[in-house]
């Protein structure tokens, strides 16, 4: 028996046992055992696929074009590692941070079935498969957005359904017209059937277009960006940092699959596309970033650089170029989720996110303060953390493959994105409390806050930045093989059809 | 008749867009209802359209030949989608109704609280 | 609709058979699934429509008091039952969701066959029930339709 299966049933599980399950405390308990023992079979599943290159699970037993597929490939293990660690950090990070009402009202089921949706979307290897595990993922989601009904959180919550509803009807009408002209839903099996196509594209570029842009709103790329900063500041913090640090990444996971399989046939007229996509939202997510003065909504602007970054790795299209891709991706992951989580800290201690009216956090709770720096400037490319060891390898594979001027735009975005990282630094924990002319009610006394759930999470994922930082040499050297399994599309479609 | 379904398709597409362009909310959420069933009706349509039997072996046989049955998966597809935007009409619907009750109105022009800051 | 005087005993009568035809003729739906068209998405719609139907006439207290249990726990036992029916091929050492199936003769019957698809459907069933039941009686009772 294969373990990729496990992966989904582990979430499923969780599911199940906390409908039963009506204590709260021990459905936390049950939570956080079940994230840990889902990153277990993430190691696991990583640790065969170094092995033996790739896993595939039949499911039902029924052979590759006509059944539904589970591979996992290097990068697919990758993601599902990176996704687990973010998850395992969070959850952690609710049991304290989630307020009991919430708890109550099984909010751990949702994120479990966010959680489910996205080690599925990475496993799929069926398109129409992958529609679906995006569907189980959005429910979670849309219902975690507006879980506990504040007026903010729903004002965000119907942009967010709207704008992805519609992403969904695109992706969904894509894979429709692709299935008319190509009778095939099997991933491999569509690529095998494009390779012998040759060049006659037009038939095939509205699917195409229509699955580009699907995942584009999904993945939060330029043109269809707007939905993210409009509602990732709404929901409680633990809710956007988990959103920040899975669902728009599972989007670009999606579009980097495509690419690789069957987009990359028509070079010519994707690749400029999508070599702009990410030059712009590098550019328009940075800039727009710095006239803001909320602290989530900072972040949320730098969700939509960083993607940037993936894109352009993406369009470089050689080794250096999707491995560099690869490992930014993970990297954004884990930091992009610490710096929400430190934002949810300060948002408990004293009730306000808005950088005019915070300050002097850094005395407050040194510890926190140390967590923040390290995950901020992680974003920002200071070595030795991991965004220094994913910028290096995006720009030194820009230089690489002669795109000199986009090497040098990811590094002004770099020096945006640490002015953005420095304000906040500075607003936030450096200066001092500014006088009550801003804020009318009295800002809450400083809390002692004990060695809680909430630090274990956040400590736990600056470790891990600060390993994969460190030890960025082996994990760039996986990314490598990564990328050049995922170049060789050939070993996939021969992996699955066999 | 395909071609009938292709203009019929355009239309609701044309509807759709339309009303989710409104200001009021209940449009946009007619408007991503009617966006839904066109999709649907373009898997359908893209699937093949025909006149030919079920899908289903009959009573004894062994296997079934595929010139007279029309194609079973597209409809497999439609399915699931109807079923997913079953579930996402009940949320929305719900959703629709709390906003209503927090704010008070169907506008979406002041939706631009949470914006502003 | 908060009208307590209003009473249509012919109504009322009339709709919970109507709820017993269709909770019956569903499970006919569900048994002949896999082969004949049916299936447990189908039985389970067919159900909860009686369902909806006896709670528009009746109230969603009476139909709480009909289906004993949360509706919840309609969801939460029908994913076990899928649970168990994905999980069933792996002990035998098959892929995940593998049909296994049962053939015996029975001697009035004939040939009886059963297999882990039935389970994986009576889990839709539940969960499709479940699910449409939760919907429809928390809009009802926000609404007040009772």
């Amino acid at each position: 028996m294969s373990v990729l299966p496990l992966a989904i049933l582990t979430p499923f599980t969780f599911i199940i046992l906390t409908l039963f399950i009506k204590n709260v405390r021990t459905r936390n308990f049950l939570s956080v055992t079940l994230a840990i023992i889902n990153l277990g079979i993430a190691i696991y599943i990583l640790s065969a696929v170094n092995s033996s290159e790739m896993l595939k699970t039949q499911m039902g037993s029924w052979p590759a074009p006509y059944g539904i597929t589970l591979v996992a490939d290097r990068f697919s293990a990758f993601m599902l590692l990176m996704s687990a660690v973010v998850f395992l950090a969070v959850t952690i990070y609710s049991v304290q941070s989630i307020d009991y009402e919430r708890l109550k009202n099984n909010y751990f089921l949702f994120t479990y079935g966010i959680l489910m949706g996205v080690n599925g979307s990475f496993l799929a290897g069926d398109i129409f498969n992958l529609y679906v595990w995006f569907e189980v993922m959005l429910m979670g989601s849309f219902i975690l957005i507006s879980f506990g009904g504040e007026r903010a959180q729903l004002e965000g919550a119907i942009k967010y359904l709207i704008l992805n509803l519609i992403s969904s009807l695109f992706f969904v009408a894509g894979i429709g017209i692709l299935y008319g002209k190509m009778g095939s839903l099997n991933m491999a099996d569509l690529a095998y059937k494009f390779s012998l196509t040759g060049d006659f594209p037009s038939l095939f570029e509205p699917s195409l277009i229509l699955l580009l842009v699907g995942f584009a709103i999904k993945g939060a790329l330029f043109p269809f960006f707007f939905w993210l900063p409009a509602s990732y500041h709404t929901p409680p913090p633990a809710v956007s940092a988990l959103f920040a640090g899975l669902l728009t990444k599972v989007g670009i996971y999606s579009l980097i699959r495509i690419y690789t399989l069957f987009l990359h046939y028509y070079d010519y007229f994707w690749n400029p596309i999508i070599l702009w996509m990410g030059i712009l939202s590098m550019v328009i997510g940075v800039i727009t970033a710095t006239a803001q003065f909320d602290f989530r909504k900072i972040l949320s602007f730098h969700i939509i650089s960083q993607v940037g970054y993936v894109i352009i790795g993406l369009a470089f299209f050689t080794v250096s170029g999707l491995a560099a891709a690869i490992f930014f991706l993970g990297h954004n992951m884990i930091s992009k989720t610490n710096t929400f989580l430190v934002a949810g800290w300060v948002h408990r201690e004293t009730g306000t996110l808005n950088l005019k009216n915070l300050g002097d956090m850094f005395n407050r709770n040194t510890l926190w303060g140390v967590l923040f720096f390290i995950s901020a400037f992680s974003l920002a490319g200071l070595p030795p953390l991991s965004g220094f060891a994913g910028k290096y390898l995006i720009i030194k594979a820009g230089i690489e493959n002669n795109q000199i001027l986009v090497a040098m735009v990811a590094l002004f975005v770099g020096l945006f994105t640490l002015f953005s990282m420095v304000k906040i630094w500075i607003e936030v924990f450096w200066k001092n409390t500014p006088k009550q002319e801003f804020s009318e009610k009295e800002l809450p006394k400083a809390k002692y806050l004990p060695f809680g759930y909430m630090i274990t999470g956040s400590i736990f994922l600056a470790l891990a930045i600060i390993v994969m930082g460190v030890w960025a040499e082996p994990i760039a050297g996986f990314c490598e093989k990564a990328a050049t399994d995922l170049l060789n599309n050939q070993k996939y479609i021969n992996f699955v059809l066999q | 008749m395909e071609l009938i379904l292709a203009i019929f398709i355009g239309l609701l597409y044309a509807c759709g867009v339309y009303l989710v362009l409104r200001r009021s909310i209940v449009k946009v959420i007619l408007g991503i209802f009617v966006l839904s069933n066109a999709t649907n009706l373009i898997i359908f349509l893209a699937g093949g359209i025909k006149r030919s039997g079920a899908a289903f072996i009959a009573e004894g046989a062994e296997k079934i030949d595929p010139a007279t049955i029309s194609d079973p998966l597209p409809q497999a597809l439609i399915l699931t989608a109807i079923v997913i935007s079953l579930g996402i009409a009940s949320y929305i619907l719900a959703l629709k109704y709390k906003y209503f009750e927090v704010t008070g109105t169907h506008d979406l022009d002041q939706l631009s609280k949470t914006d502003q800051k | 609709m908060n009208n307590n005087n209003f009473k249509n005993i012919i109504l009322e009568n009339i709709v919970t058979l109507f709820m017993k035809v269709m909770v019956i003729y569903s499970f006919y739906l569900l048994l002949r699934g896999h082969n004949n068209p049916g299936g447990g998405f189908i039985a389970g719609i067919i159900a909860s429509t009686g369902f909806i139907f006896f709670a528009i006439i009746h109230g969603t207290k009476a139909l709480q008091n009909i289906i004993k249990f949360q509706p919840q726990l309609f969801i939460a036992s029908g994913l076990s039952l899928v649970f168990i029916a994905a999980f069933l091929p792996v002990i035998i050492s098959k892929e995940i969701l593998t049909g296994l199936w049962i053939q015996t003769k029975i001697p009035v019957w004939g040939e009886f066959h059963l297999g882990t698809p039935l389970i994986f459907d009576t889990g839709v069933f539940l969960v499709v029930i479940g699910v449409i039941l939760t919907i429809v009686i928390s809009i009802m009772e926000v609404l007040k339709w009772n």
